[in-house]
């Protein structure tokens, strides 16, 4: 029997997410991984999207505390009166 | 304490009128509520009178927040509905499913010309992409996070809140889809061309910057 694979990069690129997320059969995932032993292209793509995740995931952690504006607070303040 | 029994805990704390529960929350989710709002709504400041009347939604109806999903998930429902409503009410003569048909989601997530059309090598790699700089260092870290703020806010609505509340903020793929009321093909689709069109715009940039 033939092992899946993946010849073409153009199709390997539209798995990276779900490889990413582990969302690949484990025949799709070898064949994805054996693409990859052999492809510099299609790894740096990997890795530039394992960058992106990395970073996006720091912007929220890096996020400094919000000012709470004035106008919030008194927004707080009026609901506050209102409800008592 | 649970994150579930926290949220009651808080919200027992904001009906109680304790100015400490509202300012810990609006520190914590501000940011978060401005990035979503502003995904619909792309100038600043309406984003933040949109951010604003959210809070005043959700101070209205805390009394019936019954804890069946977490109070972040239901805080960013509240935003989203509120920046939707915002839109609805400007563009009148522009419905919101012209708006989310924007987002079209057949095709190619990279540009075919990158790639080989013919030949030995059809399907490969043409146009090889450049490796990013290194996140692990603060400088590049802090210029990587800078541009691709710039990327998701340069994203569709519905794609860039896709990806602000799954990889920015770290929600589930199920808790996104009830905020957004989407199904889960949809959400998994929307992702993957979020993440594509925000690793391409910041290869973009990265590129330009190396070139000038």
């Amino acid at each position: 029997m033939s092992e899946k694979s993946f010849d073409q990069c153009q199709e390997v690129v539209e798995l990276v997410n779900e490889y990413l997320g582990h969302a690949l059969t484990v025949e799709d995932h070898a064949a994805f991984e054996a693409h990859l032993a052999t492809c510099p292209p299609c790894t740096t793509y990997l890795a530039q999207m394992k960058t992106v995740l990395s970073v996006a995931t720091s912007l929220d952690e890096n996020s400094p505390p919000a000012d709470v504006e004035p106008q919030l607070m008194a927004l707080f303040q009026h609901w506050r009166d209102k409800t008592r | 304490m649970t994150g579930h029994a926290a949220d009651l805990e808080t919200v027992a704390a904001l009906l109680r009128g304790e100015h400490s529960a509202f300012t810990s929350l609006v520190r914590a989710h501000q940011p978060a509520f401005l990035r979503l709002a502003q995904a619909w709504v792309r100038d600043r400041a309406d984003a933040a009178e949109v951010v604003q009347q959210a809070w005043v939604f959700a101070l209205e109806s805390l009394a019936t927040f019954e804890g069946r999903s977490s109070l972040r998930t239901w805080l960013f429902g509240i935003v989203i509905n509120v920046a939707r409503s915002h839109v609805r009410a400007r563009k009148r003569t522009v419905p919101l499913s012209a708006l989310v048909a924007e987002e079209a989601i057949d095709g190619p997530t990279v540009e075919p010309e990158r790639f080989c059309r013919d030949g030995e090598w059809v399907g490969h790699w043409a146009d090889w992409p450049t490796p990013f700089p290194s996140p692990d260092s603060a400088l590049e870290r802090g210029r990587l996070r800078a541009l691709l703020e710039v990327a998701i806010s340069a994203l569709p609505p519905l794609q860039q809140q896709v990806m602000v509340l799954c990889d920015v903020e770290g929600l589930s793929g199920e808790e996104t889809c009830n905020i957004l009321g989407i199904s889960g093909t949809h959400q998994r689709v929307l992702l993957h061309r979020a993440r594509a069109r925000a690793r391409a715009l910041l290869e973009e940039n990265l590129s330009d910057k190396a070139e000038t």
